[in-house]
């Protein structure tokens, strides 16, 4: 066989070799993408069941309070987030409903301080009354409640008493 | 031959870079490959972890259920209508769980001091309690028995002494008389003897000169009829639901701790709520 035969045939050859490789590049480069996908998409997934879970978790603590015995339990604050409800309540019994402005995370808070402006939260959170000046969203971990409920929702608030946040 | 080293120049150098093509490929598809594996087995931890933060979220979510469902069970089986009175507001609610029975405007506590006798910088404080309290009796024609802080701010506001009556205790009075109590009675005792019992309602308290006459529980001058209205929901340590004779201080803050409703409202409140009812206030 003469060499320029033998050269044609690896020529040949190598095409082929080439042409499979570029395929599987391809076929690879395509597996990667919807392997990435599937991934964020796994991990997107596992963050909404953690922050349902984390929802439902804070939900369940404020069942728990709201199924107290309404004798004993003392008076709590829940704010759903996605609403901006604020309600007062004892036991299952809702006293009060405002429509507030928050910024605060989703959690369990304990009370720590009342003052006449000011009910402080547990990781520096703050409810506050609204004034007129109020402009734009609050800032971050403030609640701003209106006015005139916050002045009913204050004088029954305590220290060591709970808000539920979700 | 150099003709046939010309022709072999060709096929020689493009298998040369195909060679170079084909192993640059190789190891491109490679390293392809190993980061297939890896995406491989960071998918495989994803949907561990995700598998594993589902599993957590359905527990807490079949705790939850779980738990509105025995309160559903628990409330359709005690839907016990209630009161709810708000302070701030003024204003009075007979729920029963979200349902609104009957709704009307109340007078609350001042939420003023004022100063006790004896000094020692004691004070009343005139403010409805905050809390739960529950209907304890249902009262028809209520009596209103003053307690002291009553005669202490009438003698207050006219600028008289007050003087606590006891009994054997006799007050000089005009003509010879004396104030005194007689059995059940605060009376003027006349020198003939004939006793005279007084006759007292809210504002018109026994004065003897520029003594204000505070008489002791028991006695009929220490009841006054006819100023809560034709009920009262009695709540406890002095505190009650009532009717007035001042219907125009319907919806302020100015009582001295209890809950005013017109006439109307409590003879309804009289009607729809049971004893034992509980009655929010906030």
């Amino acid at each position: 066989m003469s060499p320029r035969l033998i050269l044609l045939g690896a020529v040949g050859a190598l095409a082929v070799v080439s042409a499979g490789l570029l395929a599987r590049r391809r076929a690879l480069q395509e597996e990667l993408v919807a392997l990435r996908a599937a991934s964020d998409s796994a991990v997107e997934a596992a963050a909404d069941a953690r922050l349902a879970a984390e929802v439902d978790r804070i939900r369940l603590a404020l069942e728990a309070a709201r199924g107290e015995d309404a004798q004993r339990a003392p008076a709590h604050l829940a704010l759903v987030l996605g609403e901006g409800l604020l309600t007062l309540e004892r036991g299952d019994i809702v006293f009060r409903s405002a429509t507030v402005q928050a910024d605060v995370p989703r959690g369990i808070h304990a009370i720590e301080r009342i003052e006449p402006r000011l009910i402080a939260l547990a990781g520096g959170l703050r409810l506050t009354p609204a004034t007129p000046s109020d402009t734009g969203a609050p800032a971050a971990g403030t609640i701003r409640v209106p006015r005139a409920d916050f002045d009913a929702i204050r004088p029954n608030l305590q220290p060591g008493q709970m808000a539920y946040f979700f | 031959m150099p003709s046939e080293l010309t022709r072999l120049l060709l096929p020689g150098g493009i298998a040369i870079a195909l060679a170079a093509t084909v192993g640059w490929q190789w190891s491109d598809a490679s390293g392809l490959a190993g980061e297939r594996a890896a995406w491989r087995e960071r998918l495989a931890a994803d949907s561990a972890t995700l598998r594993s933060a589902r599993q957590v979220a359905q527990g807490v979510t079949d705790s939850l259920a779980a738990l509105l469902d025995g309160r559903a069970a628990r409330d359709s089986a005690s839907d016990r209508p209630f009161i709810v009175i708000s302070i701030a507001d003024n204003r009075l609610w007979y729920r029963r769980g979200e349902e609104v029975l009957f709704e009307t405007r109340v007078a609350t506590g001042s939420g003023k001091f004022l100063e006790k006798t004896g000094g020692g910088g004691e004070q009343w404080k005139f403010e409805t309690p905050r809390g739960r309290l529950v209907v304890q009796r249902k009262d028809i024609e209520p009596a209103w028995v003053p307690p002291d802080w009553h005669y202490v701010e009438a003698a207050q506001k006219r600028k008289l002494e007050l003087l606590r009556l006891q009994k054997g205790m006799e007050v000089p009075a005009a003509a010879g008389a004396v104030v005194t109590i007689s059995g059940s009675n605060v009376v003027t005792r006349y020198p003939d003897g004939r006793e005279v019992p007084f006759e007292v309602k809210d504002g018109q308290e026994i004065r003897v000169g520029n003594k204000l006459i505070m008489p002791p529980f028991g006695t009929n001058q220490r009841r006054y009829t006819g100023v809560l209205g034709a009920n009262r929901l009695y709540l406890g340590d002095g505190y009650g639901i009532h009717g007035t004779d001042a219907p125009w201080t319907i919806g302020q803050s100015v009582s001295h701790g209890c809950i005013r409703v017109r006439n109307e409202d409590i003879e309804t409140l009289f009607r729809i709520v049971d004893l034992g009812t509980p009655v929010y206030v906030y």
